[in-house]
C-alpha cells in the first residue's frame, strides 16, 4: 500500500481557480464580441451589450421553483428510460460476486480489501455509463423532438433549464447510488460480522482506523539528520530504511498531540518493512525483526539538529546537541581561529548550510524560548548571516564569520548553565516489539499516559536536581546541620524513589559534604562553588557516583502530554535493534491511532465521493450537450473522464518534467532516427532549438488541459482508504472532492447556460 | 413458390428445418456421459463431441470446469486477451508495490480468464511460492505463501489434467521448497504442524498434506502422479530419463533429511533401502527412448542389453553406447551405490557417532575427566568423533567408489576438525595419525570451507 495522504491546500487551490475562471471569462467575452460583430455588423456592440446584460440578469434571477419543476421532469424522463435497470445488474453481480471473490485469500485482512474494492468499484462503474448516457442525451433529444421549444416559450430562463437538468440527473444518480450503497453495506457487513474478542467484547473487523500522521526525517548511522534513509535496492522507492544496531533512526514529528484528541493513552500503529542481509537468529526468523520506539522531548535536537549537516561544524553541533554548551563554546572558539588560517577547512557549501540551519531552525527555536535568550539568538543570527556571505578566496568574509563565531563562543560559555536548564532532552525508550510485516493493524501498541522508564544520565541529573533543590528549599534535607537521618526513607516514601536508590543518593550527598563540594549555608545545603544543582548533579552522575544498585536503575515517571508533548508536538524515534538488518519506513507507516470510527462513517464518505464524481459527470455531460449533439457530447465526456481518471497524474508528471522521456516531437524524431533519449536528436543546433520550442508549446497546451480536465482520481482515492481499513480523511480526500465538484459546477453552469442561450434551437 | 399458400410455405420451411437438423445432430450432438478428464475414452454423442474427447479439446476433457471462469470469458466476449494482458500488468505492479492481497486476487482473475494457459500456472505458482514468500519476514508467513503457490499449482492440475509438467512441479515444490530452502528446518516442521493453530488445530494443512506425511513422501506421491500422466501425455521440453527420476529422488532426499534431523535408526535405513529399490527396480526398469529412438533401460543385464538391441534392430555396440551414455548422464550407478552404502548398518553407525559427537560438542561435553583410579577419560565428544572417524574410514574402504563423494569428504573432514578442536580445548597434542588422515591430506584445499562450515554449525546450530 502506497498512499501518502497530504492535506489539500484550499488557499492555493482557490487562487488557481480564480485565475482559470478569469482566463475562461476573458475568452468567453472575446468570443462573444467576435460573434456579435460577425452576425450583427455595426450593431455588434449593441448586440453584445444587450446579450451580456440579459444573460447576467438571468443568472441572478433564477427561480428555485422552476428549477425544481424542471428537475422533476428530468427525473421522470430518466425513470421512463429505465435508468434503474442498472440496479438489477448490480443485484445480479452481488449474487454471483462470491464466485469470483471467495477463497481468494484465507486471511481476513487480505479478503476485506478485495471485498470492499469489489463493492465500491462495482457501484461506481455501473452507474457511471448510465449517468453519462442520460446527461449527454437529455438536451439534444429535447431539441431534436422540439420538446424544448414548448419549455422556452414559457417564462423559463435557459440557465434554469441547464440547472434543472443537472439537478434532476444528480438526484437520479444519487438515488440509485444510495440504493446500491445501502445494499452494498449490508452485503459487506454480512461478509464480516462482528467477532468476539478474548475479553468478551465485540470487535468490528471492518472498523475504520483514524490516523494522525506526522512528518518524517531520518538520522543516518552517524546521527546526522537526512531527508532519506538507506536505499536497500528495492525498485519501489516508497520506503527508505534505517540500519539496525546503529544510531540510524527514523524520526516522526506529530502535531496536535493533546489529551482532548488522544484521551488518556497513546495508540501507535506501524507497518514497517523488514530487510535482512543475513538469516539472523532463530528467534528473529520466527518472531520477526525487533523495533523500538523512543518518545523524545528534545529542545536541543529541535534547535540544533541540522547545524552539523556540513562536516566543518559537526563537532560544535554534536556538543550543543549533547547539551555541552561550554565545550561547544571552546570548539567554536578554536574553529574561529582556524577560519583565519585554514579556509579550506570551511568550504563555502558548509558555510551555506550553516547559514540555512541558523536562519531556519536555530534562531526561530531560540526566539520561541523568550527574550532571556535573545543574546544567544542574535549570536546565532549573526553567525548565520556572516556564514551566508562567505565566498571562497575572499578572506574578509572569513574574517567576519570568525568574529561572529568568537562572539557566539563567548555567549555560549557565559550562558551554558542557563541553556542547559532551559533546553532539556527527555528520551523515553519504550518496550521493543517484533515487527509483523504486511499484517495490517497487527503492530498496534497502546501506551498509558503516565510512562515509567529507566532514566539516562541527563534525566537522572535533572530529576535529582529538581527533587533535592525542592526538598532543600522546604528545609527537609538537613536536620541540625547534618543530613536528615530519615532522608532516604522520606525520599523513598514521598517521591517514589526505590529504597536502594534513596540510600545511594543520601550516601553521595554525604560524601560530597565530606569532600567539601557541598556546604551548609544558612541551614540549607548548597553547592560549594556556587554552581547550580543541575550542574552539580550532572557532574556527579557523569562521574558515575550514582550508578544504581537497583536492577531497574533509576526509574522515573513522565506524563505524555505535560513532559513529552508539552507544546502539542510529539517526537517519536524508531530504531531497528537487530545487527545487519534494516527496517523500511515511509511517512504514513507510523501514525497515532485516534478513536476508531464505525465502518459506516468511512463507507459513507467514500460513497459521498462517488456521488460527487457522478455529479461532476452530470455537470460535464449537460454542459457539453448544450453545445453539441448527444453522441459527440457522450464521447467528449467519456474522453475527459478517461483522461482525468487514468492520465491526470501522467499529465502533471510531464508538465513538471518528472516523467521519463522527452517531448512529443523530440520523441517522434528519436523513434524515426532509432536513437535513445540519452543520446538525443541527431539535428543541427537550429533544428534542435526548433524541436524544443514546438515541444514547449505542446507542453503549454498540456498544462492548459491539465487545468481544465478534472482530476477524477481525487474521487476514487477515497476507496483506497477504506479498502485498507482506514477512515476517509476529510482534509486530503473529502474536501478536495467537494472543492473539485463545485469548482467545475459554477463555470459549467455559466458556460452551459450561455451556449444554450446564444445557440439556434432549430439547428438539430 | 409464389403459388404456394401460406400454410404450404410454412410446411416447406418446417421440412427444411428438419432436414438441416439431421447433420446438425449428427455432427454436434453433445455426449450424455460424464467425461473423465484426460481419459480419451470412447463416448456417445455427435462427431464433434467424440473428437473433442479423443483429442482433448473440450473444456471438460482438459480438466474440471470452473463456472466463474466460463462466466467471465462469456461476459468479456472477444476481449479476453486484452483483459488478461491488463491484469498481468496490474499483477506486476501490485507485486512491486507489495500489495499482496490484490496480487493474489489478480492472479486468481487471470487464471479464470486463461485457465488452460499452462505457462501462467507455472509462472505464478513459482512466483507465489518462491518470490512472494521471500518478501515476507516471518517464517510462518513465508510458509503460508509457499503453500499458496503450491495450492495454486494444485488447482492448475485440477483444471489441466493433460499438463503433466504441473504435476511434476507440485512434487518439485513440495520437496525442494519445503526441504532445501534456508528455512527448511521450520518448513518441514510446519508441514506436519501448521503454524496456523487456530485453523488447523496443530495439524497439517489438509489441502497440501491430507495424510500428515513428510514433505518428501507427499512429493513422491506427486511425482508418481506426474509419471503416470507422462505415460498418457508426454511432457515436452524435458528429457524423460531425468523427468521420471522424481519419485526415487524424493526418497533419497527423504532419507538424507532424516539424517539431517539426527535420525540414524532403522527407519532411516529402511528409507535408504526403499530409495535403492525405487531407483534400481522401478526407475531402473523403465523403458526410455534414447538417441534415434533406441529403447533402453538403466538397470540392464548383458542378456537384456542383447534382447533390446535385437528389438531395436541395432548392433550391440550401438545399444551399449546409448545405454552407457544415459547411465552416465543420470549418475545411475553413483546413486545406486550411495543408497546401497547408506542402508548398511555400519554407515548408519558412522553417521550417528559423528552426529552425537557434534551434539556433545554443542552441549559442552568436551572436557576430559578422570576415573576413580585417576586415569584420564577422554571427553564424550572425543570418544564419539573417534568412533565416527574410524567407522567412516571402514565405510569408505568398503565402498571405494564413494571416496570422492563431496558429502563423505565434508563429513569426514569436519569430524576430524571437531576432533582436533576437542584436543585443543583440553590442551592435548593432536595425534599425528588417524583413520581419515589420507583423505584430509588429499583434500587439503577444502580446509577453509570446512572451517567455515564448523563456524556456521556452531553459530546457527545443527
Amino acid at each position: 500500500m502506497d498512499f501518502d495522504p497530504t492535506p489539500y491546500n484550499v488557499t492555493s487551490g482557490f487562487v488557481s481557480w480564480l485565475q482559470l475562471i478569469g482566463v475562461l471569462g476573458a475568452v468567453g467575452v472575446l468570443l462573444g464580441l467576435i460573434g456579435s460583430f460577425a452576425s450583427g455588423g455595426d450593431r455588434g456592440a449593441d448586440l453584445f451589450t444587450n446579450g451580456f446584460t440579459s444573460f447576467f440578469r438571468e443568472l441572478f434571477t433564477v427561480s428555485p421553483r422552476r428549477i425544481l419543476a424542471l428537475a422533476g421532469l428530468t427525473l421522470k424522463e430518466a425513470l421512463r428510460r429505465k435508468a434503474l435497470v442498472v440496479f438489477v445488474v448490480f443485484a445480479i453481480l452481488l449474487m454471483f460476486g462470491g464466485w469470483f471473490l471467495t477463497n481468494a485469500n484465507d486471511r481476513v485482512e487480505l479478503q476485506r480489501s478485495v471485498h470492499v474494492t469489489f463493492m465500491l468499484t462495482t457501484i461506481s462503474w455501473l452507474i457511471l455509463p448510465v449517468v453519462m448516457f442520460l446527461s449527454c442525451w437529455g438536451i439534444p433529444e429535447d431539441i431534436r423532438l422540439r420538446s424544448l421549444h414548448t419549455v422556452v416559450t414559457k417564462p423559463v430562463r435557459r440557465v434554469e433549464v441547464v440547472m434543472g437538468r443537472m439537478l434532476g440527473f444528480m438526484v437520479m444518480s444519487s438515488v440509485v447510488l444510495l440504493l446500491m450503497a445501502v445494499v452494498g453495506y449490508v452485503w459487506i457487513q454480512r461478509q464480516y460480522p462482528a467477532v468476539e474478542t478474548v475479553d468478551g467484547n465485540k470487535a468490528d473487523p471492518l472498523a475504520c482506523r483514524v490516523p494522525l500522521y506526522g512528518t518524517i526525517y531520518f538520522l543516518n548511522r552517524a546521527g546526522v539528520p537526512v531527508s532519506q534513509g538507506i536505499n536497500v535496492g528495492d525498485p519501489w522507492l516508497y520506503r527508505s530504511f534505517v540500519e539496525g544496531n546503529s544510531r540510524s533512526r527514523a524520526v516522526w514529528l506529530f502535531g496536535g498531540v493533546t489529551p482532548e484528541r488522544l484521551g488518556d493513552e497513546l495508540r501507535l500503529e506501524s507497518r514497517f518493512e523488514a530487510f535482512r542481509t543475513i538469516k539472523g537468529s532463530e528467534e528473529s526468523i520466527e518472531g520477526g525483526l525487533e523495533a523500538q520506539y523512543t518518545l523524545v522531548n528534545n529542545l536541543r535536537e529541535e534547535a540544533f539538529s541540522s547545524l552539523g549537516v556540513g562536516a566543518s561544524f559537526r563537532e560544535v553541533a554534536d556538543a550543543v546537541r549533547d547539551g555541552q554548551f561550554q565545550n561547544a563554546g571552546d570548539l567554536l572558539d578554536a574553529a574561529a581561529d582556524r577560519m583565519l588560517t585554514s579556509e579550506a577547512d570551511f568550504p563555502q557549501v558548509d558555510c551555506q548550510q550553516l547559514s540555512i540551519a541558523c536562519s531556519s531552525q536555530v534562531v526561530p527555536v531560540l526566539q520561541q524560548m523568550g527574550d532571556s535568550f535573545a543574546d544567544v539568538a542574535s549570536g546565532f543570527q549573526l553567525l548565520g548571516e556572516t556564514a551566508g556571505q562567505v565566498t571562497s578566496g575572499d578572506p574578509t568574509t572569513y574574517e567576519e564569520m570568525s568574529r561572529a563565531s568568537a562572539a557566539l563562543a563567548d555567549v555560549l560559555r557565559d550562558r551554558a548553565a542557563d541553556l542547559m536548564e532551559a533546553m532539556p532532552a527527555i528520551e523515553v525508550p519504550l518496550e521493543p516489539f517484533r515487527v509483523s510485516e504486511y499484517h495490517e493493524g497487527d503492530d498496534f501498541i497502546t501506551y498509558p499516559r503516565k510512562l515509567t522508564y529507566a532514566a539516562d544520565y541527563e534525566a537522572t541529573a535533572r530529576y535529582l536536581a529538581d527533587t533535592v533543590s525542592r526538598w532543600n528549599d522546604e528545609g527537609r534535607v538537613l536536620e541540625a546541620d547534618a543530613l536528615s537521618a530519615t532522608l532516604s526513607d522520606d525520599l523513598a516514601e514521598e517521591e517514589g524513589i526505590s529504597p536502594v536508590n534513596a540510600e545511594l543518593l543520601v550516601d553521595v550527598l554525604q560524601s560530597e559534604l565530606d569532600e567539601g563540594t557541598l556546604t551548609i549555608e544558612d541551614g540549607k545545603l548548597a553547592v560549594a562553588d556556587g554552581s547550580r544543582w543541575l550542574q552539580f548533579f550532572d557532574r556527579v552522575v557523569r562521574e558515575e557516583k550514582l550508578i544504581s544498585q537497583d536492577p531497574a536503575g533509576w526509574v522515573l515517571e513522565v506524563d505524555l502530554f505535560e513532559d513529552l508533548a508539552s507544546n502539542g508536538i510529539l517526537r517519536v524515534e524508531v530504531a531497528c535493534l537487530n545487527d545487519q538488518m534494516y527496517l523500511g519506513m515511509a511517512r504514513p507507516d507510523l501514525f497515532i491511532r485516534l478513536r476508531d470510527e464505525p465502518f459506516a462513517v468511512g463507507y459513507s464518505k467514500a460513497i459521498l465521493n462517488i456521488g460527487l464524481m457522478l455529479g461532476l459527470i452530470v455537470v460535464l455531460g449537460v454542459t457539453a450537450s448544450c453545445v453539441v449533439k448527444g453522441p459527440v457530447s457522450f464521447f467528449f465526456v467519456l474522453t475527459v473522464f478517461v483522461i482525468g481518471q487514468f492520465f491526470h497524474s501522467l499529465m502533471l508528471n510531464i508538465i513538471t518534467d518528472q516523467a521519463e522521456g522527452s517531448g512529443l516531437v523530440e520523441s517522434a524524431v528519436l523513434i524515426y532516427q532509432h536513437r535513445n533519449p540519452n543520446v538525443g536528436v541527431d539535428a543541427s543546433q537550429a533544428g534542435q532549438s526548433a524541436i524544443e520550442k514546438v515541444d514547449f508549446a505542446f507542453k503549454g497546451v498540456l498544462q492548459g488541459a491539465s487545468q481544465i480536465i478534472p482530476d477524477f482520481s481525487v474521487f476514487s482515492d477515497a476507496s483506497k482508504y477504506i479498502e485498507n481499513g482506514f477512515d476517509v480523511p476529510w482534509s486530503s480526500s473529502v474536501l478536495p472532492s467537494i472543492i473539485t465538484f463545485f469548482g467545475f459546477l459554477i463555470p459549467c453552469v455559466i458556460i452551459g447556460a450561455a451556449c444554450l442561450k446564444f445557440r439556434e434551437l432549430e439547428a438539430k | 413458390m409464389n403459388n404456394l399458400t401460406s400454410r404450404q410455405r410454412k410446411l416447406v420451411y418446417a421440412g427444411c428445418i428438419l432436414m438441416l437438423l439431421i447433420p446438425i445432430v449428427y455432427l454436434g450432438a453433445p455426449t450424455s456421459e460424464d467425461v473423465i478428464p484426460g481419459s480419451r475414452a470412447a463416448v456417445s454423442g455427435g462427431v464433434l463431441a467424440q473428437m473433442r474427447v479423443q483429442y482433448d479439446l473440450g473444456e471438460s476433457t482438459l480438466g474440471e470446469i470452473d463456472p466463474s471462469s466460463a462466466a467471465m470469458n462469456l461476459v468479456l466476449l472477444g476481449l479476453r486477451g486484452p483483459a488478461a494482458g491488463v491484469l498481468h500488468l496490474q499483477a506486476l505492479d501490485y507485486q512491486e508495490k507489495k500489495d499482496w492481497a490484490k496480487l493474489k486476487a489478480t492472479v486468481d482473475s487471470i487464471i479464470k480468464l486463461q485457465p488452460h494457459y499452462v505457462e501462467i500456472w507455472k509462472f505464478q505458482g513459482w512466483n507465489l511460492a518462491f518470490n512472494v514468500s521471500r518478501e515476507w519476514d516471518r517464517v510462518a508467513d513465508r510458509f503460508y505463501w509457499v503453500k499458496e503457490g503450491i495450492k495454486f499449482l494444485q488447482l492448475g492440475t485440477d483444471r489441466n489434467q493433460t499438463a503433466t509438467i504441473l504435476f511434476h512441479n507440485v512434487g518439485d515444490f513440495m520437496g525442494r521448497k519445503f526441504g532445501s530452502s534456508d528455512e527448511k528446518k521450520f518448513f518441514r516442521k510446519f508441514f506436519l504442524q501448521d503454524p496456523d493453530v487456530e485453523k488447523f488445530d496443530g495439524g497439517a494443512d489438509p489441502e497440501i498434506n491430507p495424510n500428515t506425511q513428510d514433505n518428501y513422501r507427499v512429493a513422491k506421491d506427486w511425482f508418481d502422479k506426474a509419471n503416470a500422466r507422462d505415460r498418457l501425455y508426454r511432457v515436452k521440453g524435458m528429457t524423460h530419463v531425468i523427468f521420471r527420476q522424481g519419485p526415487s529422488r524424493a526418497l533419497f532426499e527423504l532419507a538424507k533429511a532424516q539424517q539431517d534431523d539426527g535420525e540414524f535408526d532403522e527407519t532411516n535405513r529402511a528409507s535408504w533401502d526403499e530409495a535403492w529399490t525405487e531407483w534400481t527396480e522401478v526407475y531402473g526398469n523403465e523403458i526410455f527412448l534414447g538417441l534415434n529412438d533406441v529403447k533402453y533401460k538403466l538397470s540392464c543385464t548383458e542378456e537384456e542389453l542383447q534382447a533390446l538391441a535385437k528389438e531395436n534392430k541395432v548392433t550391440l555396440d550401438v545399444q551399449r553406447r546409448v545405454w552407457e551414455q544415459n547411465v552416465k548422464m543420470v549418475n545411475f550407478r553413483f546413486w545406486q551405490n550411495l543408497a546401497n552404502c547408506e542402508r548398511d548398518p555400519l554407515t548408519a553407525e558412522a553417521h550417528r557417532a559423528i552426529y552425537e559427537g557434534k551434539v556433545a560438542y554443542a552441549e559442552g561435553r568436551i572436557s576430559d575427566s578422570q576415573d576413580n583410579e585417576g586415569n584420564l577419560v577422554p571427553s564424550e565428544a572425543q570418544q564419539r568423533f573417534e568412533e565416527g572417524i574410524a567407522k567412516l574410514a571402514q565405510v569408505l574402504e568398503k565402498n571405494p567408489d564413494l571416496r570422492y563423494h563431496d558429502s563423505y569428504i565434508e563429513e569426514g573432514m569436519l569430524a576430524v576438525y571437531y576432533w582436533e578442536k576437542v584436543h585443543q580445548y583440553n590442551g592435548k597434542e593432536v595425534p599425528e595419525q588417524h583413520p581419515l588422515k589420507a583423505m584430509v591430506l588429499e583434500n587439503a584445499g577444502r580446509q577453509m570451507d570446512i572451517e567455515r562450515e564448523f563456524l556456521l554449525e556452531n553459530r546457527q546450530g545443527l
